[in-house]
C-alpha cells in the first residue's frame, strides 16, 4: 500500500492487518492448528465468535 | 464410602439421613462449569504465550479469499485454516418451532432436572443424554429412525446396549419417524410413526439430536469460494477446500465428528497451509466413543463391513462377565468383539460395549494402527486383573 495513502485511511479506517494465516474457530481443533502454524512461523490471525476450547 | 460420604455433594447429590437422597443439577452444571473455566483460563494463557498469534474475538465474514471482516474490522490473511465444527441440523418437522426444543448445548445447561423430556434421534448425542437424564430422574423417551439405537456400530454391541437402556427404564422406540410436533397445555408433543402405527409422545422438555451441519452461516462461503458437499464442506485428503488457499479441519469436513479427529487433523492442515507438506489424512483407524455405562467404543470395520469389502472374517468374542475386574467392580454387563482377517491375521475392527470401552478401544486402534496382527493382542502380557484382559480373551477367541 503507498504509504502516503495508508496515512490518510487510516484516520478514517481502521489500519488492516494482514496475516500469514487466519485460524477461523478456536476450539479443539483450531487451537493446535494455530499453534502449529505459530511454531512454523507464520503470523496467526486466531478467531473465535463464541467461547475458546469449543463446546 | 469415602466418595459417597465425603464427595457425593461435590457432583450434586444430596445424602442427609433425615430425607431422601436428592441430586440438585443445578450445582452439578456449576462443577461443570468451573472445571470448563479452568480449561478456558488455560487456553488463553497459552494463547498468550504464542508472541506471533492475534486472538481476535468476533463472527469471522469473508468478502474474498483473503479478505475477511471480523464484526465489522477488516483484516487480510494468505491463507486460512476453517476449524468452525458442525451445529445440529433442524430437521423439516412441522410444528417443532411452536414446540420449541433444545439442542445438546443448552442440555448441558439446564439448572433443574425435567419431569419429562423426548429425544428425537438414536445416535452418539441421543443415547448419552437419554442414559443421563433417566439416571437424573427424568422420564425419558427416546425416539430413533433406525431398528436399533447406534445404527452404524456392530449390531450385536447396539441392541445389546438399546436393552440396557430398555431396563433402565428409557422409554425406547426404534423405527420411529417424527411426523409432527406442538404444544398443548403447557406440554410438547411429537407426533411419530413408530414401525408403521402412529404414536403420540408428551413431555417438559423436546430434545433435538438427529444430524449435524458445518457452522457455515454468516461465513461468506461464496465470496470465498468455498464449496459444500451436502451439510459439510468439500475437501480433500490434505483438508483444503474448494478456495486453493483455505483449508477446513474436524467436523465441518462431515465423516467422523469427533473432538479427537479434529485434534488429529490441526497439525495436517497447518503444515499444508504453511509449508505446502501435502500431508494427507488417513482415517482408517478413528475410535469412537458413546458415553453410556456400560459406554460403547469401537474402531474399524464391523464384520459385516469387512466382509463386505471382501475379507475372509473371523472374529473373537468375549464377555466380561467371565473375568476377575469387571465382577469386583460390579460392572459384568458387555462385550469385546475383534474382527480378523482370516488369511493374513490383520486386525480389521474393534467392538467394545463395556464398563471404560472408551479407555479399552485405545488398545485396538494402538494395535492397528500400521497394520498390526492379531498377535499383538494375544502375546502381550496384559496386567491381571484388568478390564484389558478381556480384549485378550476376545483376540485368543478369534485364533
Amino acid at each position: 500500500m503507498n504509504s502516503s495513502i495508508s496515512g490518510k485511511l487510516s484516520s478514517a479506517f481502521p489500519l488492516m492487518k494482514n496475516y500469514d494465516l487466519a485460524v477461523i474457530g478456536a476450539g479443539q481443533g483450531g487451537l493446535p492448528a494455530a499453534f502449529m502454524a505459530a511454531r512454523l512461523g507464520a503470523n496467526v490471525a486466531l478467531i473465535e465468535m463464541h467461547e475458546v476450547g469449543g463446546t | 464410602m469415602n466418595l459417597v460420604q465425603n464427595r457425593a455433594a461435590e457432583f450434586g447429590v444430596n445424602i442427609d439421613q433425615t430425607q431422601p437422597i436428592n441430586f440438585d443439577l443445578g450445582v452439578a452444571v456449576k462443577r461443570k462449569n468451573a472445571i470448563v473455566d479452568g480449561i478456558i483460563a488455560g487456553i488463553h494463557k497459552n494463547i498468550k504465550s504464542y508472541k506471533n498469534v492475534d486472538f481476535i474475538t468476533g463472527r469471522a465474514e469473508f468478502t474474498s479469499p483473503v479478505d475477511i471482516q471480523v464484526d465489522g474490522k477488516a483484516l487480510q490473511a494468505d491463507k486460512s485454516i476453517l476449524a468452525i465444527g458442525s451445529v445440529v441440523v433442524k430437521p423439516p418437522i412441522p410444528g417443532l418451532d411452536e414446540a420449541g426444543y433444545i439442542t445438546n448445548n443448552e442440555a448441558l445447561h439446564l439448572t433443574s432436572v425435567p419431569k419429562s423430556m423426548i429425544i428425537i434421534g438414536g445416535g452418539f448425542v441421543g443415547v448419552e443424554f437419554a442414559q443421563m437424564y433417566s439416571r437424573f430422574g427424568t422420564k425419558v423417551t427416546l425416539l430413533g429412525r433406525a431398528p436399533r439405537v447406534m445404527r452404524s456400530e456392530e449390531p450385536e454391541l447396539s441392541e445389546y446396549l438399546g436393552n440396557l437402556l430398555v431396563n433402565e427404564g428409557i422409554d425406547l422406540h426404534t423405527s420411529a419417524t417424527v411426523v409432527s410436533a406442538g404444544r398443548e397445555n403447557g406440554q410438547r408433543f411429537v407426533l411419530a410413526d413408530v414401525d408403521g402405527k402412529p404414536q403420540r409422545f408428551e413431555a417438559e422438555v423436546i430434545l433435538l439430536a438427529v444430524g449435524r451441519t458445518a457452522r457455515v452461516d454468516g461465513l461468506g462461503l461464496a465470496a470465498a469460494g468455498i464449496d459444500m458437499t451436502g451439510q459439510f464442506l468439500t475437501s480433500n485428503a490434505q483438508l483444503q477446500t474448494s478456495a486453493d488457499n483455505i483449508w477446513s479441519l474436524g467436523d465441518a469436513n462431515g465423516g467422523a465428528l469427533f473432538t479427537h479427529r479434529a485434534i488429529y487433523d490441526a497439525p495436517i492442515a497447518a503444515l499444508n497451509a504453511i509449508k505446502g507438506s501435502g500431508k494427507a489424512v488417513d482415517y482408517r483407524v478413528v475410535p469412537r466413543a458413546v458415553f453410556t455405562e456400560p459406554a460403547l467404543a469401537s474402531v474399524g470395520l464391523t464384520e459385516r463391513q469387512a466382509i463386505k469389502a471382501g475379507h475372509e472374517v473371523k472374529v473373537g468374542v468375549e464377555q466380561f462377565a467371565g473375568y476377575g475386574r469387571p465382577l469386583a467392580i460390579g460392572e459384568t454387563e458387555g462385550v469385546v468383539k475383534i474382527v480378523v482377517d482370516a488369511k493374513t491375521n490383520e486386525i480389521l475392527g474393534g467392538h467394545i460395549l463395556g464398563p471404560h470401552a472408551d479407555i479399552l478401544i485405545n488398545e485396538v486402534a494402538i494395535a492397528m494402527h500400521d497394520y498390526g496382527k492379531l498377535d499383538r493382542l494375544t502375546k502381550t502380557i496384559h496386567v491381571h486383573p484388568t478390564l484389558s484382559e478381556v480384549v485378550k480373551g476376545a483376540a485368543k477367541a478369534a485364533r
